[in-house]
């Protein structure tokens, strides 16, 4: 019984470690809470149901589809609307106005396009595997190993290559880094399209898995923004150890309280770290003069 | 094509001055054969528009057969719709449009019991009388005027809680409820009747409306070991099923109201075999009066009517029926359907209590080979339907 909670916290830790570190990849490098992740998240899911369902292509290329279509969502919306405002100097406050603006048109339009009710893409009982007295479908064991090889690879990709530099030198000092001659604008379209891509395929792994509704972006988003926070703004392993903790701590909820409290003890471990450990679990050794800032 | 719309025209313009002439006529028709005019407030809009649009095409074929069986004493039925897209403020302001400038005496609606619960104050005052089809325990109590065609929620629980403790034998019974207004109270009521009939409620929880991942609640399952679980909700309980099989929960399932729904059956596939719900209308014809409904239903819009259809064309009849014997009085209309009796409907016999709530009875159904069907009410549970509890 234990075992199969923490299996079932394990994967949903999986699918929200995938979404913050997406997220982390575009609010580290941007400062741009990008609450429209979550419509490129669901547009992901949507368009994956297209492939799969109307148009009979196989699983894989349908979950291909679905990630390309969230990665071109993410860059169209960082050309359209965040490096204008980017370039004329607007505010923080005036990104997140725009973002949810974004959000809300596009998930409207995706309910105008494919109806308000729930969608399942795979109808039916799921084949299961069974291990130690846990029960996994094929699909939760397929979220385990996508996040399993993607998850290291990236987190070492950031730390140890020069793609993964540059983008940490974007994080730490854009301006300092456009000086330094990078491309500003080239890395911000790269982390839109790698961040969005992750949103992408935690949304096909979770709608093949549950099924999904036009209105599932949100609540993914705030708790991978959750993740991001609690795991350390600023880290790439943060929130990935903060999806794993969030999904770890919601299995347990449902367990000993019930499903009501998830989103109030979620957002209440949100507010127990910001008065603790404003700086997260993993959070970046800064030097003195860098914090004050 | 061209040549023979040419060829039409002479005898269009012959008919002209007949239909001017007609039409002058009835400019000023005598009071006998003026419609009668009753409102119906719908979500035409909207999420649950599709429930509107069936209980639309119910009511619409009831007024086309009363009115080709010389109306109501002469004078033909009309109904003015109005559009509240399942929101109570949109209900409120619809019943008011209706009472103060249609002055209809009878208002056919609303489907959302919160919308019901809006219009009712507005009805009581206005003495306008409501028939709503509607669900909520709480429509009970909304006012004199207020009736409802569909039963009460609680009165589903009534019919399901012995059906389950003497003819399938569950003494354990677990709860897993949406967590809002419905949920609520069907799990308050289960609760009650259940344990009043000497069984006992393992496990009660509830789960944020909209919920996909039921897997810890399954893991719990397993552990409570209930003979059943009860699940009222709506199209979350198609996840719930699909997990709860593929985790291999082998208890029994049961839905409420909501589970008829075409759609949950495309959602959780062959999960969904063998849950038993109740519901208020037969799968196969339940009378001679339900055959033609059917038949007459498929021609005019080419489906199968839903519940809410054959509850919307019963309304329609039983109100036509009380429009022919009292006039427009809502008054006079209120204390005649608190005398209906045994009216003979699509849906079975139709009384009213003294809330106006409806009497009518409860079926058992089930789901066998991606069908809604009927479970014997008289004889023990039918094996084929109730056996097939594991999914592989």
């Amino acid at each position: 019984m234990l075992l199969q909670l923490l299996a079932n916290g394990l994967v949903n830790g999986c699918m929200i470690a995938l979404m913050a570190l997406g997220y982390a990849l575009i609010y580290n490098t941007t400062r741009i809470f990008h609450v429209a992740h979550g419509a490129a998240y669901t547009a992901a899911a949507y368009l994956c149901y297209l492939l799969l369902i109307v148009f009979k292509w196989p699983l894989l290329l349908a979950v291909v589809g679905g990630v390309a279509a969230a990665a071109l969502l993410g860059v169209t919306m960082e050309l359209a609307v965040y490096a204008p405002l980017y370039r004329r100097g607007a505010s923080d406050l005036i990104s997140l106005i725009s973002s949810l603006g974004l959000y809300v048109a596009l998930v409207n339009l995706i309910a105008l396009l494919f109806g308000n009710e729930t969608k399942v893409l795979r109808p039916g009982v799921e084949k299961t595997c069974r291990l130690l007295g846990v029960i996994l479908t094929r699909i939760q064991v397929a979220e385990v190993v996508v996040a399993a090889v993607l998850l290291p690879l990236l987190v070492l990709f950031l730390k140890r290559t020069l793609w993964g530099k540059i983008i940490r030198g974007v994080r730490d000092n854009p301006v300092l880094a456009e000086v330094l001659g990078i491309d500003l604008m080239a890395v911000r379209i790269a982390v839109f399209a790698a961040g969005s891509a992750l949103a992408g395929m935690a949304a096909c792994l979770t709608a093949l898995d549950v099924g999904m509704d036009p209105q599932v972006g949100m609540p993914v988003l705030l708790t991978a923004a959750v993740a991001l926070i609690v795991g350390g703004v600023g880290t790439f392993e943060g929130p990935v150890i903060g999806g794993f903790l969030l999904g770890l701590i919601q299995s347990l909820i449902v367990w000993k309280i019930s499903a009501q409290w998830t989103d109030v003890i979620t957002f209440g471990v949100l507010i127990v770290f910001l008065v603790f450990r404003p700086e997260g679990i993993a959070s970046r050794r800064r030097r003195l003069e860098e914090s004050a800032a | 094509m061209r040549r023979n719309s040419w060829h039409s025209i002479p005898p269009v313009l012959a008919i002209l001055p007949i239909l001017l002439f007609w039409g002058c006529q009835r400019t000023k028709p005598s009071r006998s054969e003026e419609p009668i005019r009753i409102g119906a407030i719908l979500p035409l809009t909207g999420e649950s528009a599709r429930y509107g649009q069936y209980i639309r095409e119910g009511i619409d074929l009831a007024v086309a057969e009363i009115n080709t069986d010389h109306g109501i004493n002469g004078r033909p039925l009309t109904i003015i719709y109005e559009d509240d897209a399942a929101q109570p403020r949109l209900a409120a302001s619809a019943m008011t449009k209706l009472a103060e400038i249609d002055h209809v005496p009878v208002v056919i609606g609303s489907w959302a019991s919160g919308c019901v619960l809006a219009e009712a104050p507005i009805a009581e005052k206005m003495k306008v009388v409501v028939m709503a089809i509607a669900i909520s325990p709480k429509i009970t109590a909304a006012g004199d005027y207020i009736f409802r065609i569909q039963p009460s929620a609680t009165s589903y629980i009534n019919a399901l809680v012995p059906y389950l403790v003497h003819k399938v034998g569950v003494r354990k019974l677990a709860v897993l409820y949406v967590n809002n207004d419905f949920g609520l109270s069907q799990a308050a009521d289960i609760r009650e009747q259940f344990e009043a009939q000497g069984g006992t409620i393992v496990f009660a929880k509830g789960f944020p409306s909209g919920t996909a991942d039921f897997r810890t609640e399954i893991a719990e399952l397993r552990k409570a070991n209930p003979d059943a679980v009860f699940v009222p909700a709506y199209t979350e309980i198609a996840s719930f099923l699909k997990q709860a099989r593929e985790m291999g929960l082998s208890t029994r399932f049961v839905a409420s109201v909501p589970f008829e729904n075409p759609d949950i059956l495309k959602l959780a596939g062959s999960a969904a075999e063998g849950v038993i719900y109740p519901y208020h209308y037969c799968s196969g014809p339940a009378n001679d009066l339900d055959k033609g409904f059917r038949i007459e239903f498929a021609k005019r819009y080419g489906k199968e009517p839903d519940g809410f259809a054959a509850l919307a064309y019963d309304a329609v009849r039983i109100i036509g029926s009380s429009l022919k014997a009292v006039g427009t009085d809502p008054d006079r209309i209120k204390a005649a359907l608190y005398a209906t009796h045994d009216f003979p409907g699509v849906t079975g016999k139709t009384s009213f209590d003294s809330n106006g709530d409806v009497i009518k009875p409860i079926i058992i159904k089930t789901v066998v080979d991606g069908q809604f069907v009927d479970l014997p009410s008289g004889g023990g549970t039918s094996a084929q339907a109730l056996g097939n509890q594991q999914a592989d």
